[in-house]
């Protein structure tokens, strides 16, 4: 194979294609172009699958595409510079799909010469994808095949070496269980989107990496001075005590108080057994250690044990604050052991917490209904608060037995089968199930869902602390926060760094930009790094809208609870929204991005991004979006300081 | 001598302390030990190494140059000398990077790389203590009298 190409600007320099039918795998420079104009990372992967993934093309198919790429900060000398992007369709949204981790795979794929790599193909048998350096090869993975990904990982490390940096599918994503998470690190996960199981259908068991090589950046000078500064300052930061402590389990107790933590699959926004899963139930009951992704002085990976009588002792990662919320209240578990045990649980079987909490509470207010029954359980009940239920369920959801079939394929497939109103209280948009805010009474929140490029994610946008600070009944304004929270935050998932430490320590966009052009050499400044987020988030719309063939006003409600049911209990008892007041927030939201009310993008905002391949595309469907009377804002989002707690 | 001071013609010495069960593995020290030394982001470039036992019992443990000069006494070129402030300099010039004192290092921080055509060797810069932000390293001073 050819030699590794040279780094310079933060790029490791090397892609790699592998065609995982044929086995064959070719090293091509990385397109400095393609990482330059769409940031790498989540936007170059969006580019790709764009340009390469026919529109007809089957998430589970031989023509979908795999993508690692690890952008050009991670593996820097940068603060928590320590991300990796995963994409392709989405086998849970059947658009444009992709999810991050943290732990030391990016970095460790940069140093070992690469900064993506992109699989095509289906293998004919289980493989993984083995790198040391200059060494890239694909090896027989029958021996991991069918393992817990907690399990596989240390297996690997002892056949490998300690010094490998191991991701594994578990037997979810092996099985084509449509939320499956790819883990690292025993509990770093890219969890959402359902990346495993495109793993899994492409038999691509683990991608096992060493590197040795160093990263050449812009000016090291300069990055080194700035960050030094960046991390003496925030050392003594009031967020990063708690923060140190707790990592974002922080927020269950703060989330309860605000009441609005999903609590029995978001029938209510209160928990009264809060504090048997708080992060001081965490801190006290199940710690062990601290554990940071790369390059990261915040350390909020908390490393724990889970006792549960009757069970192995279990360790892992976590439970942060998703899955403790989504697998706690959203559960009605009352003990944080039990949260821990099936994180554990969902993170060895190889699905996302967070949708996995969603599709477990969903089966569980089933239940609660009377639209299954014992009967449909193998005998077994599916309530609220028991561990032993939903282990079960999952047991049936990843070998997809009975019932466990219709789950497999996310809460909105479930429902549709299951019928009977359950669409209702399916807490889904797009196909993705939600995080763990309840929205009804946060009016920003519930838009961010609505809005989100990839389904109901808050890491597009999380707007909790603006609904809170700015007054929850308040409707008008929200649009224009939400579209600048969509255009900041996913820049860190291009760049591969972590976005916490923006938010959490009082870290401007000016001074990350900053250390992004000592690593790169781009000399952009904050005004074209939104411009390029915004073009981004502009394709992959596009990009959904030319696969699913409809209206985007059409995708982005809410499950009717959102409207229907008023909040039931607890401090925001009687709240809730109405459905002009969501109909109110898209119109607000499509003007604010210069689309038109049918929620498609517009010519006139597609030219000014230079997408007008894109706008030719929707077009030929009948999806371009009408011009605007008054043609399309200049500043599209409006600035917003996230408050400090 | 840079970092140390002399008092009764006895060096005090600086020296790493681990606080164990700290370390949560994010290796910045080794991040900037390799670009204070060698102007690189590498963290296989750097003098200390972190340990990492998992699943269980799950902890990290930071290992670096406890100053023992067991490679002063076994480098067979002579390479490596003991400075004043207690840290022990490689020579590039002399070391052959035979490796010997590679075993000898009882902390194991005795380091070869690819690019490089001598030993990697803890030279008590304290970039490392300088930017740990968890407590699991930090830098003591031993008093004067206690050095030897």
């Amino acid at each position: 194979m050819a030699k590794r190409s040279k780094s310079s600007g933060g790029l490791a320099g090397t892609t790699l294609r592998i065609d995982l039918t044929t086995g064959r795998i070719r090293r091509q420079p990385t397109d400095k172009k393609l990482m330059r104009e769409w940031f790498g990372g989540r936007g170059a992967i969006a580019k790709i699958l764009y340009d390469e993934v026919p529109r007809d093309a089957d998430p589970f198919g031989p023509e979908n595409l795999f993508i690692m790429n690890a952008g050009v900060m991670s593996g820097c000398f940068i603060p928590a510079g320590a991300k990796i992007e995963f994409g392709s369709i989405s086998p849970l949204t059947n658009g444009h799909g992709d999810s991050n981790m943290g732990g030391h795979l990016g970095p460790a794929l940069k140093f070992a010469g690469y900064d993506m790599v992109i699989f095509s193909g289906i293998s004919p048998k289980p493989v993984y994808l083995f790198i040391d350096d200059d060494t890239v090869e694909l090896r027989d993975a029958s021996k991991y095949w069918g393992m817990g990904s907690l399990e596989c990982e240390p297996l690997m490390k002892k056949d490998l070496g300690e010094d490998f940096e191991i991701a594994t599918i578990g037997p979810a994503g092996e099985n084509g269980v449509r939320f499956s998470c790819i883990t690292h690190d025993y509990g770093r996960q890219a969890g959402r989107t359902g990346q495993g199981a495109v793993m899994g259908s492409k038999k691509l068991k683990a991608i096992a990496v060493r590197g040795t090589g160093g990263i050449t950046v812009h000016d090291l000078d300069n990055l080194t001075e700035h960050v030094t500064t960046i991390i003496h300052r925030t050392k003594t930061h009031p967020n990063m005590a708690p923060w140190q402590k707790y990592g974002t389990a922080f927020f269950i107790d703060w989330s309860n108080k605000n009441a609005v933590i999903p609590t029995r699959n978001f029938q209510t926004t209160y928990f009264e057994q809060i504090d048997g899963i708080s992060g001081d139930a965490l801190v006290e009951k199940c710690f062990i250690s601290n554990k940071a992704c790369s390059g990261c002085w915040m350390n909020c990976g908390k490393y724990v044990k889970a006792e549960v009588p009757g069970k192995s002792k279990v360790f892992l990662e976590g439970p942060e604050y998703e899955t403790g919320s989504l697998c706690g209240s959203n559960l009605g578990m009352t003990d944080i052991n039990h949260v821990a045990y099936l994180n554990w649980l969902m993170d060895n079987v190889g699905m996302d917490t967070m949708s996995g909490g969603g599709v477990v509470a969903f089966g569980m207010e089933c239940f609660q209904r009377g639209l299954i029954t014992t009967d449909d359980l193998e005998g077994h009940t599916l309530n609220w608060g028991s561990v032993e239920d939903a282990e079960h369920l999952i047991d049936m959801i990843v070998h997809r037995r009975g019932i466990g079939e219709y789950f497999a394929g996310g809460t909105k497939r479930a429902a549709e089968k299951i019928g009977r109103g359950s669409e209702k209280f399916a807490m889904q948009v797009k196909g993705m199930e939600m995080s763990g805010y309840d929205g009804r009474y946060a009016p920003g929140m519930m838009l961010s869902y609505m809005t989100a490029d990839i389904g109901a994610h808050h890491n597009r946008s999380w707007t909790i602390t603006v609904d809170i600070a700015e007054g929850r009944d308040k409707i008008e304004g929200r649009a224009k926060v939400v579209v600048y929270l969509q255009h900041i935050r996913p820049l860190f998932d291009c760049w591969c760094i972590c976005r916490l430490f923006w938010g959490e320590l009082d870290i401007e966009p000016e001074e990350i930009v900053e250390t992004l052009n000592d690593i790169t050499g781009w000399n952009i400044d904050t005004a074209e790094a939104f411009k390029t987020s915004e073009k981004i988030w502009n394709l992959v719309r596009c990009h959904y809208l030319e696969r699913n063939g409809a209206d985007g006003r059409t995708f982005d409600y809410p499950p009717a609870r959102a409207w229907e049911d008023k909040i039931p209990t607890g401090p925001s008892a009687g709240k809730g929204l109405t459905k002009e007041q969501i109909e109110a927030m898209l119109d607000d939201y499509y003007a604010c991005r210069g689309w038109d009310n049918n929620g498609n993008p517009t010519r006139e905002v597609l030219h000014d991004l230079k997408l007008d391949f894109a706008a030719d595309n929707i077009e030929k469907l009948g999806l371009l979006g009408k011009p605007l009377p008054n043609g399309i804002p200049a500043v599209r989002g409006e600035r917003y300081k996230p408050k400090a707690f | 001598m840079p970092g140390s001071h002399a008092f009764g013609g006895i060096m005090e010495r600086k020296r790493i302390k681990i606080t164990q069960g700290k370390c949560s593995g994010c290796r910045l020290c080794l991040q900037i030990c390799a670009i204070a030394h060698y102007h690189e982001t590498n963290p296989k470039k750097a003098a200390l190494k972190i340990e990492a036992h998992f699943p269980q019992p799950g902890v990290y443990k930071p290992k670096v140059c406890v100053q023992c000069g067991t490679c002063m006494e076994v480098c067979p070129e002579g390479a490596i000398s003991r400075r004043d402030d207690g840290a022990y300099i490689v020579d590039f010039e002399k070391c052959t990077n035979c490796g010997t004192c590679i075993p000898a290092c009882k902390p194991g921080v005795i380091f070869q790389h690819r690019d490089l055509a001598h030993v990697i060797i803890c030279d008590g810069c304290f970039k490392c203590t300088d930017l740990c932000n968890t407590g699991a390293i930090s830098m003591f001073i031993q008093p004067a009298k206690e050095s030897s």
